[in-house]
């Protein structure tokens, strides 16, 4: 078992760029949320925010062994969901609206030239934006980030009843199950081959 | 000057030639840049998306603490097991049982199999072994600078393309014949520099030295061509380029020198020719019967399509076609059942369907080296589901 809860981003990226799987998971549990509410919030398409968090998951899985987190961890993932938003705006079939908000600014004709001032304001308008839920949202918003609550809470967060919940998590273990049985299989067909020789 | 025009602004980030001052400028807007009445994600889709990224990421873990343990406990005794078997047991059989248990869900290689002039077969995987050949194509094959590529260079022995050398040299209308097996891929480099890199569960077969007025193969499966330009002075002392025809099952094709693509397998429902550089003629093959049939010329970029004696050119998306020459696995609006039908050519498998088939179309790439499981990791974020057994695939609806 392990417990990353209490550990420091630094230290989790420092995990995680050698290659620890749980960091990876700590790190999925402690951002995604965040960056799909986001990109929703941004995108108003839930598709479109799915992908976003998905590919930027992706992304630092892939790269991890080459990654260097300029900033931090923090930094380097609401960097990324800026970006993947931005992107996906441009890929948009129809963007009058943001189109419409990016001629007025560019009308204006000043900026934020000092990237390390963009990137400040990036994180404090994200944090923001969690911080400002509303209650129920933020209960499940922390229930997404610590994945030990018992049926009975997350019936009463979620407004559901604690039957559908069981039914969902009856579902994973019968996946679980199944993975299961691969081993036993698997078990056999050592022991065989340890017998026949 | 940055860009003044958001339109045109948003179009350079599209096409990834923003310059650092108009990202600057972007990257400004996107933190004052507010929807209106923005909507927000309900508890559940927002718990329900989560799980769906969740499941989707290439190195990830579901189910609640109890789930951990019931694995860890399964992961134990799979250890002391293993331990034990990796003690008392040879190396070699370890091996083999290892590469029982996974081979189903490796991507494919190079492998394919060299048939000589005289009959006699040649396993190639990465290297060639030079040993192996014999008889007149001895001096001619050598094994190519990359892995998994074979040369004939009739340059070696003075043997000279569009010179009376072969026939001296005994190699006239001998033919060789390549055949990738399903998860197998080659390149060759043919007497006259043409490269051609075949894909899996297809083949070429092509003359050992090609003669000097005409070069001719002919190829099943799917396969890659860049033809090089020949020449050769004709019996009135003029220049005259030296033609290149490709045949399958079903048609023709003619170039001179060029870039192009051709995807004739059986199970697909037509004979797709694509051309990247050049040009080429296409056309129903040549036979008594028809004796000259219709020629479509391709220009760069378009793609002839076959089906039945019908052939249909249109503007396609032509590097996308040939993403597997470059090591991707690439589709574009395609359907599940032609996914599968690469999945199951490169990875070895067969590939079943339970219930409805999905209707609904896909586009994404992922590197031809990953493994099947990566792949079939994505499209059950598209909710395509699978079950498998031994070397079966089968799609859940």
């Amino acid at each position: 078992m392990y417990n990353y809860i209490g550990i420091s981003d630094h230290e989790l990226s420092l995990l995680f760029k050698n290659g620890d799987h749980h960091a990876f998971t700590e790190i999925y549990n402690r951002y995604s949320g965040t960056l799909l509410l986001h990109a929703f919030q941004r995108l108003q398409d839930e598709e479109e925010a799915k992908d976003v968090v998905h590919e930027i998951f992706c992304s630092l899985w892939s790269k991890r062994e080459e990654m260097i987190i300029r900033t931090n961890l923090k930094g380097y993932l609401y960097t990324a969901v800026q970006n993947k938003v931005i992107d996906k705006v441009a890929h948009k079939k129809i963007k009058t609206a943001y189109a419409n908000s990016l001629q007025e600014y560019l009308d204006k004709g000043d900026w934020i030239t000092d990237k390390s001032i963009r990137e400040k304001e990036l994180s404090t308008l994200i944090d923001k934006e969690i911080a400002s839920l509303p209650d129920k949202m933020r209960q499940v918003f922390e229930f997404s980030r610590n994945n030990s609550y018992s049926h009975r809470e997350i019936s009463n967060i979620l407004n559901i009843s604690e039957e559908t919940v069981k039914k969902q998590v009856h579902n994973a273990i019968k996946i679980l199950k199944i993975r299961l049985a691969s081993f036993i299989i698997l078990f056999f067909i050592f022991f065989f081959i340890f017998i026949y020789h | 000057m940055p860009e003044k025009n958001a339109y045109l602004l948003l179009e350079k980030i599209k096409n990834g030639t923003c310059t650092a001052e108009e990202k600057a400028i972007v990257e400004s807007w996107y933190l004052q840049w507010k929807q209106e009445n923005p909507a927000g994600l309900s508890e559940q889709e927002f718990l329900a998306s989560l799980q769906h990224i969740r499941s989707a990421l290439p190195q990830h873990q579901t189910g609640t603490r109890r789930l951990y343990r019931i694995s860890a406990v399964a992961a134990g005794l799979l250890l002391v097991f293993g331990l034990a078997f990796i003690f008392l047991k040879p190396a070699k059989e370890q091996d083999a049982l290892q590469n029982h248990v996974v081979a189903d869900f490796k991507p494919g290689g190079n492998k394919a199999i060299l048939t000589l002039s005289n009959g006699k077969k040649i396993s190639l995987d990465d290297q060639m072994d030079q040993q192996q050949l014999s008889g007149t194509e001895k001096n001619i094959i050598r094994k190519g600078k990359a892995k998994g590529e074979l040369v004939y260079d009739a340059t070696k022995e003075n043997i000279i393309v569009n010179g009376d050398n072969a026939i001296a040299n005994g190699t006239a209308g001998l033919s060789n014949t390549i055949v990738t097996p399903r998860a197998g891929q080659y390149k060759v480099i043919l007497s006259d520099g043409t490269q051609v890199w075949l894909n899996a569960q297809s083949s070429i077969r092509f003359p050992v030295v090609f003669a000097a007025a005409s070069r001719e193969v002919e190829i099943t499966g799917e396969a890659y061509f860049e033809v090089a330009k020949r020449t050769r002075t004709n019996p009135n002392r003029q220049q005259e380029r030296i033609p290149f025809i490709v045949k399958t099952p079903k048609q023709q094709v003619e170039v001179l020198g060029t870039h192009f693509n051709i995807n004739c397998y059986e199970d697909e429902a037509s004979t797709n020719t694509t051309l990247l550089e050049g040009a080429v003629s296409v056309s129903l093959l040549h036979s008594a019967k028809n004796l000259n049939p219709v020629t479509y010329r391709l220009r760069p970029g378009q793609q002839s399509k076959l089906t039945g004696t019908v052939i249909n050119v249109a503007t396609v998306d032509a590097e996308e076609e040939v993403a597997w020459k470059n090591g991707t696995i690439s589709f574009a609006n395609a359907d599940i059942k032609s996914i599968m039908r690469q999945v199951s050519r490169w990875y070895n498998v067969d590939v079943k369907y339970q219930g409805a088939i999905p209707a609904r179309t896909f586009t994404g790439s992922i590197p031809r080296n990953s493994r099947l499981s990566e792949l079939l990791k994505i499209l059950k974020f598209s909710n395509i589901n699978y079950s498998i057994s031994g070397s079966q695939l089968t799609v859940l609806p």
